[in-house]
Formats: C-alpha cells, sequence, structure tokens
C-alpha cells in the first residue's frame, strides 16, 4: 500500500527537468498533473458557478484585466471606417440647444453631412429612437430629409428602433415609419443585454425577438418576427458581410487604441486618457500598480469621435479624412439619458460605442467574428481546446520555473517539511522571505505568460476567450493555493503515530 | 449695388455684435446661397441670397436652437448653423469631467442645457 501511495505522490507532483528523471517518468508526472489541474480547474469554476454565480467575480476581475491586453493587440481596420458624432453637451452648449432637439434639426444635419461629397458617409445610423409621437410640426422635415439622404445621395441609413410586446416587430412613431416602406431606410435594434455577473457588455446579440418572456437576445424557435441588430444590419446592408443567421452572439473584444489628434478630441473625451502600448500591462494589475505611476484616469474610446458642434467648425480636409466613405454613427450624450453601458476595458461610456465597436469586430473579422460561448455541458469542441491548452500553459510555466529554480537554487532550495519545523522562527522568517518572493514571481510569470496566450489564441480561434479566462482565472487559484502539494499529501502514506 | 449694402451691412456688424462667435465661410464651401428665416426653428426661410454677396467674417449675435441670429441688410435674420462654418472663442462653460457620462436615477424632464 505504501508503494502504491509513495507512486502516486511522485506522480501527481509537479514534474521538473533534472539529472535522474527519465522521460517516460517526466511525462507521465506531466500528464497526471495536466489530469488533476485541468479536473481542479473546471471543478472550482463548476462549484463557483452553482454556490453564486457572482463568485465568478473573481475571475472576471482577471477577464476585466486580460480585455485591455487583447484590444492592443486588436486589428484596427474597422476602426479606420467608422467615425461616432455625438449629440452631446458641446453640442448643446454650441448651438444654444435643449435635448431633445427639434426632428428637423436631425435632418439638417443628416443633410449637412450627405450633401457635401467630400464628406458624405458609406451609410449613417442615428442611435435615437423616434417612438414616442411628440408636438414638433418638423417631423415631415425629418422623413423628407432621410428619404433624401438614402435616394438622392444614396447614403444607407439605419433607424434605431424599439420592438413592439404587441408584434414583436421594430417601430417608430407611424407618421416617421412610413419611410420603412417607401424604402429610405431601415429600422434596426438596439437591445442589449449586459452580463449577468458583472453588467458588463461582453456580448453583443446579433439576431433577437420579443418572446413570451420579452426580448430575448437569440433566434425565435417559433414564428416570431426577427430582429437585426444595428451593427449586423449595417454590416450586411453596406459593408457588403454576408453573415449567417446562426443563434450566436457576438464575443466583443474591445479596442484600445485611439489614433485620434489630441487637438481635436471633442469635449466629451476631457475625462480620459487615450490607450496604449505600454508593455508594463503584460504585468498583473496588483504587481504594475506598485511598480508604475500609472495614470489612473479611463480609457477613452476606441472609436474616431466628434461632437455634432465640431461639423461647423472643423477644417473641411479633416472632415472629409473623418467622414467620407465612412460608417457615420449617431449618438447622445446627455445628462440624465442614461443611455450607457459598461466596457471592460473603457468603463461607463455611452451606448453608441457598443454598436460602433460590434461593427467594427465586424469588418475587421467579417464572418469569422468572434461567437459568444459559456462552459454549457457539452463544451464546445473549440471551447474545451482553447481552454485545456491555456491551462496546459499554465502548468508548462510552473514546470519550466521549478526546474529554472532548481538549477539555480539546487535542491537546498526546497527544505523538507520536519528540517523546516526545527527552524527557529527569525530562521523561518529568512526562509520564508524568498519563499514567498519566489511564490509570487512564479504566480506572476504564469499570469503574465497565460494572459499574453490567452491574446494569441484569440486570433485563431472564432471565439470569445471570456470563458477560457475563467477557467485560468480558477487555474492560477489553485496554483496559489498550493493545490500539487496539498495533492501530493493526499497520496502521501499516512503517518501512524507510534504507542508509548 | 446691393452687394455692397449687403457687405457693408454685415461688415458694420462685426464690429458691433457682443457674441465671439463668427461666421467664416458657408458650409460646405461649395454651398452657393443661403437662407434666412425671420425666427429661430422657422421651418419655411423668408429669404435667400448668394454666397458671394456676403462679406466674410460675420458676427453672431445670438444662438439659439441651432440657429445663428445675424443682421443683415439693417434686418435681423436668422440662419441654420448647419449652412455655415463658424470660428468660436468661446472656453468650455463645463469641467472637463463634467462632461463625462454618467448613470443617474431619474428620468430627465425638458430640459435646457446643464452647463448654462
Amino acid at each position: 500500500m505504501d508503494r502504491i501511495y509513495g507512486k502516486l505522490s511522485k506522480c501527481c507532483k509537479i514534474p521538473r527537468f533534472e539529472r535522474g528523471v527519465s522521460v517516460g517518468q517526466f511525462m507521465t508526472a506531466l500528464v497526471i498533473s495536466f489530469l488533476v489541474l485541468s479536473l481542479l480547474s473546471f471543478s472550482m469554476l463548476w462549484v463557483g458557478d452553482k454556490i453564486n454565480k457572482k463568485n465568478l467575480a473573481i475571475t472576471r476581475y482577471m477577464a476585466t484585466s486580460q480585455a485591455p491586453l487583447t484590444g492592443k493587440f486588436y486589428n484596427n481596420a474597422g476602426q479606420k471606417q467608422i467615425t461616432v458624432l455625438t449629440y452631446d453637451q458641446q453640442f448643446l452648449r454650441e448651438t444654444a440647444n435643449s435635448w431633445p432637439i427639434s426632428y428637423g434639426q436631425h435632418a439638417d444635419w443628416i443633410l449637412r453631412l450627405v450633401e457635401d461629397e467630400n464628406i458624405r458617409p458609406k451609410a449613417i445610423f442615428l442611435d435615437v429612437t423616434f417612438t414616442q409621437k411628440r408636438d414638433d410640426p418638423s417631423v415631415d422635415q425629418l422623413l423628407s430629409g432621410l428619404c433624401k439622404a438614402k435616394k438622392e445621395f444614396g447614403v444607407d441609413i439605419y433607424l434605431a428602433a424599439l420592438a413592439s410586446p404587441k408584434d414583436g416587430r421594430l417601430h417608430v412613431r407611424s407618421d416617421l415609419e412610413q419611410g420603412v416602406g417607401a424604402g429610405c431606410f431601415e429600422l434596426v435594434g438596439v437591445n442589449y443585454a449586459p452580463d449577468p455577473v458583472d453588467r458588463m457588455a461582453w456580448d453583443y446579440p446579433m439576431h433577437s425577438h420579443v418572446g413570451a418572456n420579452g426580448w430575448t437576445s437569440n433566434l425565435p424557435t417559433q414564428d416570431e418576427p426577427v430582429l437585426t441588430s444595428a451593427a449586423l444590419a449595417i454590416a450586411n446592408g453596406s459593408a457588403g458581410l454576408q453573415a449567417p443567421k446562426v443563434d450566436d452572439s457576438l464575443a466583443l473584444v474591445w479596442g484600445i487604441i485611439n489614433e485620434q489628434p489630441a487637438e481635436n478630441k471633442p469635449d466629451l473625451f476631457g475625462y480620459c486618457r487615450y490607450g496604449d502600448m505600454s508593455m508594463f500591462r503584460l504585468l498583473p494589475g496588483v504587481i504594475r500598480g506598485v511598480f508604475t505611476g500609472e495614470d489612473t484616469r479611463p480609457i477613452c474610446p476606441y472609436n474616431l469621435t466628434y461632437s455634432v458642434a465640431q461639423l461647423a467648425t472643423l477644417p473641411e480636409q479633416q472632415l472629409s479624412d473623418a467622414l467620407k466613405n465612412r460608417f457615420v454613427l449617431i449618438g447622445a450624450v446627455v445628462p440624465g439619458q442614461n443611455d450607457l453601458i459598461d466596457s471592460p476595458v473603457h468603463g461607463t461610456i455611452p451606448g453608441v460605442y457598443l454598436h460602433a465597436m460590434a461593427l467594427d469586430n465586424l469588418l475587421t473579422f467579417g464572418n469569422s467574428f468572434k461567437r459568444s460561448t459559456n462552459w454549457d455541458f457539452p463544451p464546445s469542441k473549440e471551447l474545451l481546446a482553447a481552454g485545456l491548452l491555456s491551462v496546459f500553459i499554465v502548468l508548462i510555466v510552473h514546470v519550466i520555473w521549478r526546474s529554472l529554480t532548481h538549477l539555480a537554487f539546487g535542491r537546498g532550495s526546497e527544505p523538507k517539511e520536519a528540517s523546516f519545523e526545527k527552524l527557529e522562527v527569525h530562521q523561518r522568517i529568512i526562509y520564508l522571505i524568498p519563499e514567498v518572493m519566489n511564490w509570487l514571481a512564479r504566480i506572476a510569470i504564469q499570469t503574465t505568460v497565460t494572459m499574453f496566450c490567452v491574446v494569441w489564441l484569440q486570433k485563431y480561434f472564432s471565439i470569445g476567450m471570456l470563458p477560457v479566462v475563467e477557467l485560468v482565472g480558477m487555474t492560477i487559484l489553485a496554483e496559489m493555493f498550493g493545490y500539487a502539494s496539498k495533492v501530493e499529501k493526499f497520496f502521501k502514506p499516512p503517518t501512524i503515530p507510534k504507542l508509548r | 449695388m446691393k452687394k455692397y449694402l449687403i457687405a457693408s451691412g454685415l461688415a458694420l456688424l462685426a464690429a458691433s455684435a457682443i457674441g465671439a462667435e463668427q461666421i467664416t465661410s458657408l458650409s460646405p464651401s461649395g454651398r452657393t446661397e443661403i437662407e434666412l428665416f425671420n425666427k429661430a426653428g422657422a421651418a419655411q426661410s423668408v429669404k435667400t441670397i448668394p454666397a458671394i454677396e456676403i462679406s466674410f467674417p460675420v458676427n453672431v449675435q445670438a444662438s439659439e436652437s441651432g440657429f445663428l441670429k445675424v443682421n443683415v441688410e439693417g434686418k435681423t435674420y436668422w440662419l441654420k448653423s448647419t449652412q455655415v462654418r463658424i470660428q468660436r472663442d468661446v472656453v468650455a462653460s463645463c469641467a472637463a469631467a463634467a462632461e463625462r457620462a454618467e448613470r443617474v436615477g431619474s428620468t430627465p424632464g425638458l430640459a435646457g442645457n446643464s452647463c448654462k
């Protein structure tokens, strides 16, 4: 029995490269360690989810650290095609307006964009829902303006709309809705559901419907009307993407590097800083905070942004660069209006950026956009492969670290428990300092390498990496608690106290 | 003659206007004429004048609901801010942090600009 325990305890110990260990022994130990670590990670994830979904907040902390890193390596192909215009405080102040502005003013600004061929966009999405009737005679102006933009100037117009619980279809006020039948514009869905755990916008619904329980972000199972989201409608209708009608939501990759010239940024960006490519970001947040005096302001939204007021002040060449043949999304950022979302990278930002980032993802990845997945049973092959590969990377870093410290400090670096018990308190402290430093350094390196690998995985896998980061979060947690030594202890022969 | 009258009228206004905003040109630059309205927010213009008859810069007397008040030939008119290019010397009246979008636990009624 002791022999079996002995063998198992050796097998479950994290292996290291050293003399006297055969390839067979090493591989056996590696495989068993991997299986144990994987099983433990999945179990922790499953138990955490069962006990209380909010326990996943621990792993979401890691995910929000991971998201900026992924964003740094995000291709800027889509960024060059999208511009966000905002009806904001700067606009209200400089045009002496109050919100809501008249329908006629919406029409005037849209015509301002389309009438000038030097700045004429490819498509315009107006992220303002004209659902309720209000006493404003200029509604006819808006309808005729939108029709003119589409029919006379060939600019595709998309109008935000809300789904009616009565018929499950998208609607705006009835007199304006005539424009849909006349082919002047398309109504698009703007609903979204924040993440149930951390309220972040990790996903973007592609198709949705209104069922018995209200709005739901997937395809209907019965014959309810299918609602197409704004970003998908624009990508399919104006960017030539032919996305299949699938149930999946889009797993958003939030970009970071906004290269908008600082001198022309809108007042809206006064509170934030531009994201950068600092390699310090590779370090885990806790360690980074100690060693770097980071600018703590939030990162500005990713997309090129101007206040609508700036259309009247910017030089024409700059307007042309910012708007011509681009997809222009117009949103409102008005005090008191809660059209806001939480980005894992930028914090709380106006809702129009959700659609802008989703469109950016669709333009960047095309039909290979990242699909949102989770750890359902059975998980998708792609998710399982990415998850297990990430766990394996954590383990391999541990193996390499262990081998290197062994090479550097020899066997003396790991004293036996029995000899530790014989040490005096001050000797224990002296011994523990390098031990703790070694532990901290290992966890930091494991986290950093794995985070970097997740960025790499994101490039090659067509799924969102959020569930992978959740799993890796648990793996790192298991590593922090020294799972290997506990498993090793479990398999050690029990010591029976001798009777005196 | 008419051209000089309008030009001199607008030039005089440049000196007397109290606002810090100036209309520097029509927008887009290819625009050949501009509509004049008798009040801010009006749907129908009362007059259209050719761009060539305007001497820039033109000072803005007041702003309201996306319209700019100017004086042409001794008469007050309003024109749409979407049809002109403007140079503003105005500094932001809100602190930078106040421009940030923040959640609130209420619904706004119809109100003016909170920064004013």
